[in-house]
């Protein structure tokens, strides 16, 4: 429980020495229902309390499903290349964590639920996403487009500026395979990797799949650069609102999923999972008038 | 205690006129630096060599001191207090990712006695560097979070697209996420209702680290303020290079407008006009007046409304008294119907908190109050009205 007197969230005297800082109190967390495709996603999380009034929650309205309710389908993303995926947000939260007697925001924890499907031009019902086989080449796809173009631009083209996933973790309390892992922003070089996107991955349905987003954001440091405060109370209050995350799927996509598991009989995810490789697109057009020369080269070794 | 050989092995490095030289061997003054300085100077130039945006920008105008101090006095080059027993002059040099103490010797030579780096540059080992740098960001909206995600650009330069946002961010922002958060949101009601370009293709951000807000109520001459001259070169590098894009956006958040007014004043000195581009102050925290007569001097296209100051009184002056400068400037397009209309919203601005304050201090609170804003507000809506019927008129019988 946040003491609200000794951990107030007001910034009057601004300080890098090593606190503890405090959070919103998890047991008066309420639950939210979405609903995806039939299916019920909930999950238990504090009320929104950024640093920043400005930064607004996204909620969906209760009874109103991402899915169905929207004959358009999804508004493709098309800040990602290729334009192949439609997603919409429906849930986000960000909760400020505070140093003890005026310190000010230590850091914050931000949550986000997203669903996400083929765009309408990329549509593509050969397989489904439930066969946990198919949900990772689908998801090697997605990472690409989400995180792999992104490089260093210039002569440092070849050097991405995402590096992941790492700690790939499957996890089978939901009634589908999901999986969670971390993808790093990644400096000039290699040993620079920092602030992690935690993602929690899991299908829906057979076109549908969910992610959630979680980042820890940490602003307070000393004068080595090096963190001035406890980031357990973020983690530990990151872990409870993850843990919390129930689904319960609609009677149909249940079918399917009983289906595809007496097809492939294990429904559980891979065990490992290498970083990608990135950035995808560095490779340089290959000479349009040399193809053949190319093809014997290859041929050759 | 040095012994008096160890003096004499120093003495030629001891002695002013064979510290190592800088720049300005061959022409121009020559500029030189206390010798345990060389090491920092050549890391310096090591970054500039290994192609850093800021690195190059900070040797260049190091060097450029070779032509002399005179007409230097500007945003970036402060003369400093004289020293009195040898004549000398100090002078300090803002430039980005350090500052530099230079001392202008009697015989006219240049020496730079300290130098100030700023670590931000050089950590790379260390965490979270590449969202805590002076510099250019590209922003993007996530779709999946909602958020605004920011990506620091080595070459430092805008993305060349024609109508491109670029937000100009206050300081005291822990990384330039934060800053992208909290600033675009308010850069981007520069367009109105019209905000789905932005959200899709995104913009760019200027992000300038420090633990204090820029400007502020008693910092409001944006010239004077120090935190910021670093950063308005970095920015002023920017814009220079981003003259050739068409109908670029620089739009100041809060305290953002101390960077952009010395960035735009950097770019004055040069010379330099950017035509066709425009800017926009959201709630600035500097004067807008000394904003808009650089505006006019870079040629800048301006829109009727040049900045939102918001219910500061202030700066709601601070535009009246560059209202005239903007009537009598032909490509302005603010004229005396948009001056009219603002000095009833001006007067609302002004004199509310003024009635307010008057009414609280005299008793029957509310009564005053409701009557007060009924005035001044009914006063502005009958113009406002009178506007709009008057150009209803004009289109309906065309004169």
């Amino acid at each position: 429980m946040r003491n609200i007197f000794k951990y107030p969230p007001i910034e009057w005297r601004k300080r890098h020495e090593y606190t503890i800082p405090q959070g919103p109190n998890f047991s008066w967390a309420s639950r939210t229902r979405l609903n995806i495709a039939g299916s019920h996603l909930q999950i238990t999380a504090p009320s929104h309390s950024p640093r920043h009034s400005i930064i607004k929650q996204t909620n969906s309205y209760p009874g109103h499903d991402a899915i169905l309710d929207s004959p358009a389908g999804l508004h493709t993303d098309f800040s990602m290349p290729g334009g192949r995926w439609g997603v919409a947000c429906l849930w986000s939260r960000r909760w400020a964590f505070y140093g003890p007697w005026m310190t000010g925001c230590k850091g914050e924890l931000f949550t986000a639920i997203a669903v996400i499907g083929w765009s309408d031009s990329h549509r593509n019902s050969k397989f489904s996403f439930l066969n946990p086989k198919a949900f990772e080449s689908v998801l090697i796809n997605y990472l690409n487009d989400r995180y792999g173009h992104e490089n260093w631009e210039g002569e440092m083209a070849h050097v991405p500026r995402y590096h992941g996933p790492v700690e790939w973790r499957c996890h089978d309390h939901l009634p589908v395979p999901s999986a969670s892992f971390k993808i790093y922003n990644r400096g000039e070089d290699l040993s620079d990797l920092v602030r992690p996107d935690h993602l929690f991955v899991f299908p829906v349905s057979d076109e549908y799949f969910v992610v959630v987003t979680t980042v820890q954001d940490y602003y307070s440091r000393d004068e080595k650069g090096n963190l001035a405060f406890d980031t357990r109370p973020i983690q530990k209050l990151q872990d409870k609102v993850l843990g919390s995350i129930t689904l319960k799927l609609d009677p149909e996509t249940q079918a399917k999923v009983d289906q595809v598991k007496a097809e492939v009989g294990n429904m559980k995810l891979c065990k490992e999972f290498a970083p990608l490789k990135w950035p995808t697109n560095i490779y340089p057009p290959e000479p349009a008038d040399a193809p053949e020369i190319l093809k014997s080269l290859k041929a050759g070794c | 205690m040095s012994t008096p050989q160890h003096s004499l092995q120093n003495s030629s490095q001891n002695f002013p006129q064979s510290y190592p030289l800088i720049a300005g061997q061959s022409a121009g003054k020559r500029i030189s630096c206390v010798p345990e300085l060389k090491p920092v100077y050549d890391r310096l130039q090591q970054a500039a060599h290994r192609n850093h945006h800021w690195a190059r920008i900070a040797v260049k105008e190091l060097n450029a001191l070779t032509t002399g101090m005179l007409g230097k006095n500007n945003v970036y080059v402060r003369p400093g207090e004289r020293q009195r027993g040898c004549g000398s002059e100090k002078y300090y040099v803002f430039l980005p990712g350090l500052k530099a103490t230079v001392v202008r010797w009697i015989n006219d030579q240049f020496c730079i006695t300290e130098l100030v780096m700023d670590d931000n540059y050089y950590r790379t080992r260390d965490r979270d560097v590449q969202q805590s740098r002076l510099g250019t960001y590209r922003a993007s909206l996530i779709a999946e979070t909602g958020e605004w995600r920011a990506e620091y650009v080595r070459s430092g330069q805008v993305d060349p697209r024609i109508g491109r946002l670029v937000t100009v961010a206050d300081s005291n922002y822990e990384s330039a996420n934060e800053a992208a958060n909290y600033s675009i949101p308010g850069a981007i009601t520069f367009f109105g209702d019209n905000t789905s370009t932005v959200r899709q293709s995104g913009c760019d951000l200027h992000f300038t680290p420090g633990p204090k807000r820029l400007g502020g109520l008693f910092r409001y001459d944006s010239l004077s303020i120090d935190a910021s001259r670093s950063s308005a070169v970095h920015l002023a590098a920017t814009m220079e290079a981003a003259s050739k894009v068409k109908s670029v956006a620089w739009v100041a958040d809060f305290g953002g407008s101390a960077v952009l007014t010395q960035a735009m004043q950097i770019l004055v000195d040069k010379g330099v006009s950017l035509e066709g581009h425009t800017i926009f102050l959201h709630r600035p925290r500097t004067s807008p007046a000394k904003a808009l007569k650089l505006a006019h001097q870079l040629k800048l296209s301006l829109n009727k409304r040049f900045a939102n100051t918001g219910v500061n009184p202030r700066g709601a002056l601070s535009q009246f008294s560059v209202a005239g400068v903007r009537m009598s400037n032909r490509s302005d397009p603010y004229g005396r119907d948009q001056h009219a209309m603002a000095w009833f919203k001006g007067a609302v601005a002004i004199s509310t908190p003024v009635g307010v304050g008057a009414a609280l201090a005299s008793g029957p609170a509310m009564v005053m109050l409701g009557s007060i804003a009924t005035a001044i507000g009914g006063a502005g809506a009958v113009y406002a009205v009178g506007q709009s019927v008057a150009e209803d008129m004009r289109r309906r019988f065309k004169f």
